[in-house]
């Protein structure tokens, strides 16, 4: 108990003396998991719209392929993208591998199934006699779309945050993709266990203090926005 | 007036079974056709296939005769064209928005949309609502909204699936007298799918009838009502009476009908042998205390017993047994004049011409 106090003081010091290493990581992690989550989102949307109005073969394969994807052990992520990006591999001439780069592409690859099954559910979930509504109102697809996205946009903003949580939160692809390079590719779980494993208990904990705030921060948008929806209906 | 929507060879089809099957369909300018028919016979599902939102398997649809899909394309068709369904389906946003959002597909200018949006919301009574999130409407609230929304547009056609359900009496009679006068005065063209026979005959000009994904009856509300051609269409129209019958003899249009034992005398045109249903409505049943009030244009009547009384306040429903049941509606007053009660012996009579036959397929 002691160890714990003793490391979560000296964090909380080393996080109000803008300590330029520990911010480096945190401004990294940042950028790497707002770059993927926005790729991330920009597919699965669409994708998911496609998918959940329009039938076509294979459907079921896609969706349980989906469905698997969204438990998807980051390890086993890391480790396709290792051989997607390894010299020899499919991507191999790009020389992507332990990049920043090669952290988004592992990312983004964790958190669109997250992000496609969860907007597909949503989009699914949207009454087909709505949509025939919409449309015999006039609508094009294109409106009908932008509809069922304004619809949707709790759902959709939780699907989003889930995916956020879970790339920010994920150590396995990151630490093989990236290779934890200091200054270059260590993002804030990386680093913890790092530190960790040095002993460096104190600043493992600032790195996980950032983390939970920035979870917290996250968990705090989406729960005004929620509150502030459901006022509106009051 | 001119057909404004016809169908050709209309053809549609599910897990290889028919849904629907028609030869031909038409709605003319400014006129309103409801259509009836059981559940599972097609109606919604022909609904969608006119407004082109389902599409069919084969088929024609043209709109103003041009062929849509050839001479007009299924987008502008559906520009003229504007659809209300039974369920309150509402964006999440208030009332105004909700309203304007088929003028906002049209690209409207802001200042048009305000315009017609209150105009629309005076004209359904609901203008003190506009800012009120749609979601929180009562019911009566939520169909007007969803009828001011489908009228907004100003559509040429109408396409209503079953609009009024799920409404109390008082306030559906007043929205469905609301609507029709809307819909008569702008002169829309209007298909209503519906269950209801008050919604069916105080709303249109013309009935049609669906079974199995066929029309199988089309005409005046006055056609439909007083010669049914089947016993769902008889009792979709409150027809009670459907007597089972073989002609026993046929002669310049009149025929005698034996009905368990019982002879009665029909105008119609079948040969003897032929089995019949006898179609009569139970207001045009006439009870007598005994044979000498009837009057001489009654042709048929028979001695029977009183088997059953329903008092609905202001008219009675009585049921008699005389071989065959049958049900007379009686007003109030006559109820008491002859005061009856079950099991008295009682004289029930009907007219040859009050009676419409079909052959029994």
């Amino acid at each position: 108990m002691e160890l714990f106090v003793e490391a979560l003081t000296k964090a909380i010091h080393l996080l109000l003396s803008f300590d330029y290493e520990t911010y480096l990581v945190i401004w990294f992690t940042l950028k790497v998991s707002i770059t993927a989550i926005l790729i991330s989102t920009i597919l699965s949307i669409p994708l998911a719209l496609y998918i959940s109005t329009n039938q076509f073969r294979f459907k079921h394969f896609i969706l349980s392929t989906i469905n698997t994807g969204m438990a998807m052990p980051p390890v086993l992520a890391g480790l396709f993208i290792t051989i997607f990006l390894w010299r020899n591999g499919f991507l191999g001439r790009f020389n992507l591998l332990y990049t920043p780069q090669a952290i988004i592409i592992a990312q983004i690859f964790l958190a669109t199934p997250l992000i496609l099954g969860i907007s597909i559910s949503a989009f699914q979930s949207f009454p087909k006699k709505f949509m025939l509504q919409i449309l015999g109102l006039g609508a094009t697809k294109f409106q009908l779309y932008m509809i069922m996205i304004r619809e949707c946009k709790l759902t959709l903003l939780s699907a989003i945050m889930a995916g956020f949580g879970a790339i920010i939160s994920e150590v396995g692809a990151s630490m093989m993709v990236g290779g934890n390079i200091k200054g270059y590719t260590r993002v804030l779980t990386t680093a913890i266990v790092t530190e960790t494993g040095k002993g460096n208990f104190e600043l493992a904990m600032a790195y996980g203090i950032i983390l939970l705030l920035l979870s917290f921060s996250v968990n705090m948008i989406l729960t005004k926005i929620q509150q502030k929806n459901r006022t509106e209906h009051e | 007036m001119n057909n404004l929507l016809e169908g050709k060879h209309l053809k549609f089809s599910k897990k290889g079974q028919n849904i629907i099957d028609i030869e031909h369909i038409y709605l003319k300018e400014g006129e309103i056709v409801s259509l009836i028919g059981a559940n599972g016979a097609g109606k919604t599902t022909l609904l969608l296939t006119l407004s082109t939102l389902l599409k069919l398997d084969r088929g024609n649809l043209y709109f103003m005769g041009m062929h849509i899909g050839d001479e007009i394309k299924e987008r502008d068709y559906r520009k003229n064209i504007s659809l209300l369904f039974q369920e309150n389906l509402f964006l999440d946003t208030n009332v105004f928005e909700n309203v304007a959002i088929g003028l906002r597909f049209r690209k409207c200018p802001e200042k048009i949309i305000e315009e017609k949006v209150k105009d629309m919301l005076k004209l359904i009574n609901i203008y003190h609502l506009k800012d009120r999130n749609a979601k929180t409407l009562s019911g009566g609230e939520a169909k007007r909204v969803c009828i001011a929304r489908a009228l907004v547009i100003e559509p040429k056609i109408l396409f209503l699936d079953e609009p009024f359900t799920n409404l109390d009496t008082p306030s559906k009679e007043e929205i469905i007298k609301d609507t029709g006068k809307i819909i008569k005065n702008k002169g829309i063209s209007s298909i209503i799918v519906t269950h209801d026979k008050y919604e069916a005959l105080s709303l249109s000009d013309r009935i049609i009838v669906m079974e199995k994904g066929k029309i199988i009856q089309e005409g005046t509300k006055e056609e439909v009502l007083h010669q049914p051609k089947n016993n769902f269409v008889a009792c979709f129209f409150g027809v009670e009476n459907i007597l089972k019958g073989k002609v026993i003899e046929q002669k310049d249009g009149e025929l005698l009908v034996d009905v368990c034992g019982n002879i009665i005398e029909v105008t119609g045109n079948f040969k003897k042998g032929t089995l019949v249903y006898l179609f009569i409505r139970p207001e045009n049943v006439f009870l007598y205390k005994d044979e000498k009030h009837i009057k001489t244009s009654v042709r048929n009547h028979f001695r029977g017993k009183i088997v059953e009384i329903n008092n609905f306040g202001y008219y009675y429903r009585i049921t008699i047994d005389c071989k065959f049941t049958i049900v007379s509606y009686i007003t109030k007053s006559s109820f008491t004049e002859l005061s009856l009660n079950i099991n008295d012996e009682v004289v029930i009579g009907f007219k040859a011409t009050s009676i419409h036959v079909t052959e029994k397929i």
